[in-house]
């Protein structure tokens, strides 16, 4: 049967691909040709058919027709067979590409999207044959390799017409094929660095462009796999060849702005510690032009180092299954030499350029921003080493450590000329953190962030040792807490344009000059209602932020307390105003992940308490979770683990059934004991647990109220009966009374026989005692009426005692 | 999924056994043996595995050489050492830290030694004990290597100390932040819990003085300020037992230890018991007082303790409860003639759980390796022996996904690409010489040879899991056929293969332009017409010609 509706899907198909009209359901057909009962029972000649009727679709003119050609040749290359005959296919898709790189230009392809649509569909197509066909031989031979210098001649070409595409495809087939690709390297190379160069001058670091800069360089790391025979020493001259190239930058800024000339030797080492640019060696990019007078110019030198870098880590991260040589140490001496190209610390300004800068107050911030952008991209460096370097880091780690403090701005507290002079060379700087740098540069400083938690990550520690660099760790502590903070904007205005020193008086007298210079309608909302301006740290830092919050947390058990409330106030804060955005709608994938490290947070403030820590976390952290609906049930559990613990979890789960039985016929063995004991010592009844207290209370108390009605009865029976009678009467009585007390005690609580017994004994024990008094009464001639009140009180007391415990009273009454 | 057990022997003997000695790689669950490695011939101790998650069919692990100072190194089912690695002594064990990023060694004459493997620098060299180090142990999140000794002693070592060579201050001589010098003779095992939090990792140590210490690493009260000076740790139970204890293996619950001694039995300690004076409290055997707990294992023992004859015999059933008798009696059967002291000289040397921790498996001084039933005590495989004692012995767990693959082209496609690059980085995964030297504080000279993985997410991997996407490609050609069926207006492209087509590229105009094309065509046209209606005249004046003609002749 199912023979029979496949045979007559193929026919369905090919019936609707009859002419190069677009099929009407074009996406069953796609659905049905890739599904495994049409692949494997169709026969070959309907199958070599339809690859036919395809290619007629491809060579058709019109471009829908040509889109669905495309298409259907793409599916049906997971087809085995199909694959065998589709030799004109390929030939066909490199026409296409021929035409596109004959008869359009890349302008042509904003004019007209379905000439995009169709070339990128090509290229995937042209890529997918690849991939099917790739490790095939006869298949590879026959049809792939004939057809691939005509590919990457002709996508090289078209490389403008969809740079991240192409480019991407290109970068694969470059690594399958890298012989094949060797005559079309030096094209390609050319190519890349075109466009590498005319995108650089965007600012790529940010989000948009950054993807395809990152692929262009990884590209350009990539093509020295062409040559097969030399690849390691292809990698390390193109290596060695950036790293000189950064040197020289480096020590352009170092000659240009900063006077490195009465300082430490150490910096001059590392920077001697770099390869020179070789004799025969060329620039890889062109010269920079840098003019002081165009200060907007400078901004090259930081573009240039970010390119620099980017190039770098994309040789230094590019997976490859060849050995290499890798100078980590020299890269790490690049990161330490970036992070030092700052005015901040030890190195001032060049004294040429301090005249310059006392005029120009513009040429200073900008020289400032330059610099921390530069740092950052130092940071960029050591944070994207971490992957395939983490060992090695390891052995640096101290040193990394050391110079990452030098990324935290401090406040410079004077000028550092003053300072120089009276203290000889040396500038001191008191370490209070610069807020409004931190604020203006939130960017670098998540960076410096993530850096730091990416590091700690490596070690896995909770130690006290590695608060030895306890002023980075509280620092970044300091910087996490200022950018959680809300803050206003127009704050931040000011203070980046005006010196520190003036900056609190000047931002009052700022706003007010505002106010009165412009009455617009604008500002008085500012004056009423500044809150409202105030802004908060984007979504995306946030989750960085919290992540490294969190990492300290697990890291420092002995975080300083003060540090440790700041963080915990701060989330607290942070659940109890923002919940934890758990929406239903998954597109906020950002939100989400915020809510969940705020839940993650407040466990591990109680995973890893701090040690000084006098209040615990927990109450607040459970009533946080109560009640609220945006915690999972699963957190919630976790959290009751926490306030419940137990122990191995199976096995007291079988005891329990068992051991609570025991434990309950060991209690009323225990009751009894009790009461034999009562009987001896009486003094030991204080020892009892209270539980069994209480159960022995419940029961004195009815014992209590039947002898109160037993005595008023046997009153009336004292003052009627004759002495002798009256005595076994008084035994009668007894009995019955011990009967009727036994069978309402008995109703009312389950006691063991044994009890019975001994109550019987007792009580056998004490009417004999009673006897025996009433006797020595009846001799000794004293009156009965007076004195059988009293005897007959003490001896209805008595019964009371089966239940064990109100003796001790009742006895003690007797006594006395 | 499958359990193997991989086994190695060390032989006292010299050179001329070494062809001899094999390591096995078998399972559990079946009799298949997967693979054997000859020339593997190991200390006590100095083997360990490479870790290689992907790929554990094919085992890859080092061993030093027992006879000669070189480092063995196996790969890729090959049965000989694919690599041989000079190293400056014989190491009497021998670890992996970090990844297998770092080899760690420890020597006959006390030396600690420290490569990276990737550089093949020597990192750290110094003397730490003051006889042959018999085990290195690191804790499980890489913080704290453990070293245990002949000369008794234990010497716990921060790992990030040691390796951490380069700084700005000079180097001095690192003290172990802890020591333990509880035991009177040899340390002979070691084993810690594997917690990832610092303050719950407990400590196991044996010895041959019959004891078996358990301690906790790092308590709050032992961290001092004074880091110079390292600390004495004070164990928290002490168990004693009649006879030298070899080693040690506690199930990952730590609610059971397992301790192998020198008379052939494997004694079971319980340390969670259920107290039947007490409410049937479950108390742990585990004491922060440092109590000291006897351990008997047979009725000698019981009789010394003077409890009458019934519950003597019950405590021995309860002990018998506790022991594995595996290694005793095989031995027994073998040898008949052999004197009844011969068992006292297997020595339990290397056991290890299986995953649920019902099976123990356990190596001993003969070479005999089985697996028991840790309930019943039954023995329940019998491996191959090796020659000597074993020296190592892990059971290792594979899982064979056969059931994640689907039959979709797309996966299969993938799995396949995957295979070929996993085989190909083995080939290329080789360790470089390593150094004989320390390594200087110059950074320059922190050269790695290796080949790059880097595990973060690609954009090129990216693009090809899209690319094999199949439901995301139907997503996007429905999109597209959308707006083709919507927005498209047939035209023909532009193709070679089109010939009439004039090979320019588009042409646009201006309105002007195209006013004075107009023109100009009409004029075209004008002239043309005129052209045609001239001729048209001619000819019918010359066809009137002509009929005139014909008529005239008629």
């Amino acid at each position: 049967m199912s023979l029979l509706t496949e045979n007559h899907h193929v026919a369905l198909v090919l019936k609707q691909l009859e002419t190069t009209e677009p099929p009407t359901d074009f996406q069953l057909i796609l659905k049905l040709l890739t599904t495994t009962p049409f692949l494997s029972q169709t026969s070959q000649q309907d199958i070599q058919h339809l690859v036919k009727r395809s290619l007629n679709f491809l060579n058709d003119s019109d471009l829908y027709a040509q889109w669905c050609g495309v298409n259907l040749v793409r599916c049906l290359s997971y087809n085995p067979i199909a694959l065998s005959f589709s030799s004109n296919v390929l030939k066909n898709l490199v026409k296409i590409l021929i035409d596109f790189n004959r008869f359009y230009t890349p302008t042509d392809f904003f004019h007209d999207s379905f000439l995009k649509i169709v070339f990128d569909n090509v290229c995937e197509t042209i890529l997918v044959f690849d991939l099917n066909i790739k490790d095939k031989q006869t298949l590879a031979r026959e049809i792939l390799t004939p057809n691939l210098p005509h590919i990457f001649t002709n996508l090289i070409q078209l490389i403008d017409f969809s740079p991240e595409l192409v480019i991407q495809i290109l970068l694969i087939l470059l690594k399958n094929h890298p012989t094949t690709f060797r005559s079309q390297a030096n094209k390609f190379q050319k190519k890349l660095f075109a466009l590498l160069i005319k995108n650089s001058n965007t600012s790529f670091h940010d989000n948009g462009n950054n993807n395809l800069i990152k692929l262009i360089c990884d590209s350009i790391a990539s093509i020295h796999l062409v040559d097969q025979k030399s690849v390691a020493d292809q990698f390390n001259l193109e290596l060695y060849s950036i790293i000189s190239e950064i040197k020289s930058l480096v020590v352009l800024v170092f000659d240009e702005f900063l006077d490195n000339s009465n300082n430490d030797i150490y910096l001059k080492n590392l920077i001697d510690s770099l390869p020179n640019p070789g004799q025969n060696q060329k620039d890889i990019f062109p010269l920079l032009s840098v003019d002081l007078n165009d200060l907007s110019s400078l901004y090259q030198i930081s573009k240039r180092f970010k390119l620099l870098i980017e190039l770098l880590l994309s040789y230094l991260n590019n997976s490859s299954d060849n050995v290499y040589k890798i100078p980590i140490g020299l890269i790490i001496n690049i990161s330490e030499i970036l992070l030092n190209i700052s005015s901040r610390h030890q190195i001032p300004f060049k004294k040429s350029l301090l005249i310059t800068k006392s005029s120009n107050l513009e040429l200073g911030y900008i020289l400032d921003d330059l610099f921390i952008d530069v740092q950052s991209t130092g940071l960029h460096l050591i944070d994207n080493l971490r992957n395939s370097y983490s060992s090695s880091l390891l052995l640096h780690f101290n040193r990394i450590f050391g110079y990452i403090e030098l990324v935290i701005p401090f406040k410079k507290t004077g000028t550092p000329n003053n300072k120089s002079k009276k203290n000889g060379k040396k500038n001191e700087f008191k370490k209070i953190l610069d807020k409004s740098t931190v604020i203006n540069h939130e960017k670098e400083m998540v960076l410096l962030l993530s850096t730091i938690k990416g590091l700690l990550g490596l070690l896995d520690d909770s130690d006290l040792k590695y608060l030895d660099y306890n002023l980075i760790i509280l620092k970044a502590i300091e910087i996490s807490l200022i950018l959680l903070e809300l803050r206003c904007l127009i704050d931040g205005i000011f203070t980046s344009t005006q010196d520190n020193k003036e900056k609190s008086k000047n931002k009052n007298k700022g706003n007010k000059k505002i106010s009165n210079n412009f009455k617009g309608i604008p500002l008085s909302d500012l004056a009423s209602s500044p809150k409202k301006f105030m802004k908060s740290v984007s979504n995306l830092y946030r989750i960085i932020i919290l992540r490294f919050l969190k990492e300290i947390l697990i890291k420092f058990s002995k975080l300083p307390i003060n540090q440790y409330t700041m963080i915990e106030r701060m989330v607290i804060l942070n659940c109890i105003d923002g919940g934890f955005n758990k929406s239903v709608i998954r597109e906020e994938e950002e939100e989400e992940e915020i809510g969940r490290l705020k839940i993650e947070l407040l466990m591990t403030f109680m995973m890893y308490p701090n040690d000084k820590e006098r209040n615990s976390i927990s109450g607040i952290v459970l009533k946080i979770f109560e009640g609220n609906g945006q915690i999972s049930v699963e957190d919630k559990e976790m959290i009751s683990l926490f306030i419940n613990p137990r122990i191995p979890l199976g096995k007291q789960i079988v005891n329990v059934d068992d051991s609570e039985k025991r434990n309950n016929e060991e209690i009323n063995n225990e009751e009894i004991n009790n009461e034999e004991k009562n009987d001896s010592d009486e003094e030991e009844e204080e020892e009892e647990s209270p539980a069994k207290r209480r159960k022995l209370n419940v029961l004195s108390v009815f014992g209590e109220n039947e002898s109160l009605k037993e005595k008023k009865s046997v009153d009336k029976y004292n003052n009627d009966i004759v002495k002798n009678e009256e005595v076994k009467k008084v035994k009668e009585i007894k009995e019955v009374k011990e009967i009727k007390e036994m069978k309402e005690i008995g109703k009312k609580i389950e006691i063991d026989n044994e009890i019975d017994n001994k109550i019987d004994n007792k009580i056998d024990n004490m009417i004999d005692n009673m006897i025996e008094s009433v006797e020595l009464k009846l001799n000794s001639g004293l009156d009965l009426e007076s004195d059988s009140n009293s005897d007959s009180e003490s001896d209805f007391e008595m019964p009371a005692i089966d239940t064990g415990v109100s003796d001790e009273e009742d006895n003690d009454d007797g006594d006395e | 999924m499958d359990e193997n057990v991989f086994y190695l022997g060390g032989n006292d003997d010299t050179e001329k056994y070494e062809n001899e000695s094999v390591a096995y790689y078998s399972s559990i669950h079946s009799n298949s043996l997967n693979s054997l490695y000859k020339q593997a011939n190991a200390f006590n101790h100095s083997c360990a595995l490479i870790n290689d998650i992907n790929d554990k069919d094919n085992l890859h692990f080092i061993i030093s050489c027992r006879t000669k100072a070189l480092i063995y190194v196996y790969n890729e089912n090959k049965h000989l050492p694919i690599q041989r690695i000079p190293i400056p002594e014989i190491l009497t064990s021998l670890i992996l830290a970090y990844n297998s990023q770092f080899l760690i060694g420890g020597s006959k004459t006390g030396k600690i030694y420290i490569w990276e493997l990737k550089s093949g620098n020597l990192i750290f060299n110094q003397n730490s004990h003051y006889q042959q180090i018999s085990i290195l142990k690191l804790s499980a999140n890489n913080n704290y290597l453990i070293s245990g000794s002949n000369d008794s002693k234990i010497n716990i070592y921060k790992f990030f100390d040691l390796v951490s060579v380069y700084k700005n201050n000079i180097k001095q001589n690192i003290k172990p932040i802890f020591i333990i010098n509880d035991h009177t003779l040899p340390v002979t095992d070691l084993f810690i819990t594997k917690n990832s939090i610092n303050n719950d990792i407990k400590l196991f140590t044996t010895s041959l003085d019959s004891t078996c210490r358990i301690y906790n690493l790092i308590d709050t009260n032992n961290l001092n300020n004074n880091q110079n000076e390292s600390i004495k740790l004070k164990s928290q139970t002490t168990f004693v037992l009649p006879n030298p204890i070899h080693s040690i293996i506690v199930d990952p619950l730590i609610s059971t230890i397992y301790l192998g001694l020198n008379n052939g039995l494997i004694r079971q300690i319980n340390l969670f018991k259920i107290n039947k004076f007490k409410n049937n409290l479950l108390e742990s055997l585990i004491n922060t007082n440092g109590e000291i707990i006897n351990i008997p294992i047979n009725d000698q023992q019981i009789t010394n303790n003077k409890i009458d004859q019934e519950s003597n015999n019950q405590e021995q059933q309860e002990i018998d409860n506790d022991l594995f008798k595996c290694h005793q009696i095989t031995t027994l059967d073998d040898g008949k003639d052999e004197d009844a002291n011969t068992s006292d000289e297997i020595k339990i040397t290397n056991m290890d759980l299986s995953l649920d921790s019902t099976i123990l498996i356990s190596g001993d001084s003969t070479g005999k390796v089985f697996a028991s039933d840790i309930v019943t005590k039954n023995i329940i495989k019998t491996f191959k022996e090796v020659k000597g004692s074993v020296s190592f012995l892990k059971v290792i767990q594979i899982s064979k996904q056969s059931f994640l693959n689907d039959n979709n082209f797309f996966n299969s496609n993938k799995n396949n690409n995957s295979n070929k690059n996993k085989s190909k980085l083995n080939n290329n995964q080789f360790i470089p010489q390593l150094k004989r030297y320390l390594i200087d504080n110059d950074s320059r000279n922190h050269i790695l040879t290796t080949s790059i993985t880097n595990n973060s997410n690609n954009h090129t991997t990216k693009f090809l899991n899209g690319l094999n996407n199949f439901n995301s490609y139907l997503n996007r050609t429905t999109s597209e056929e959308f707006q083709f069926k919507n927005y498209y207006t047939p035209q023909n492209r532009k193709s070679t293969s089109n010939q009439s087509l004039p090979n320019i590229k588009s042409v646009t105009l201006n309105d002007d332009e195209k006013d004075a094309k107009i023109k100009e065509l009409e004029s075209k046209l004008k002239t043309i017409k005129d052209a045609y209606g001239e001729l048209r005249n001619i000819h019918e004046e010359l066809y009137k010609q002509h009929f005139k003609l014909i008529k005239n002749k008629h």
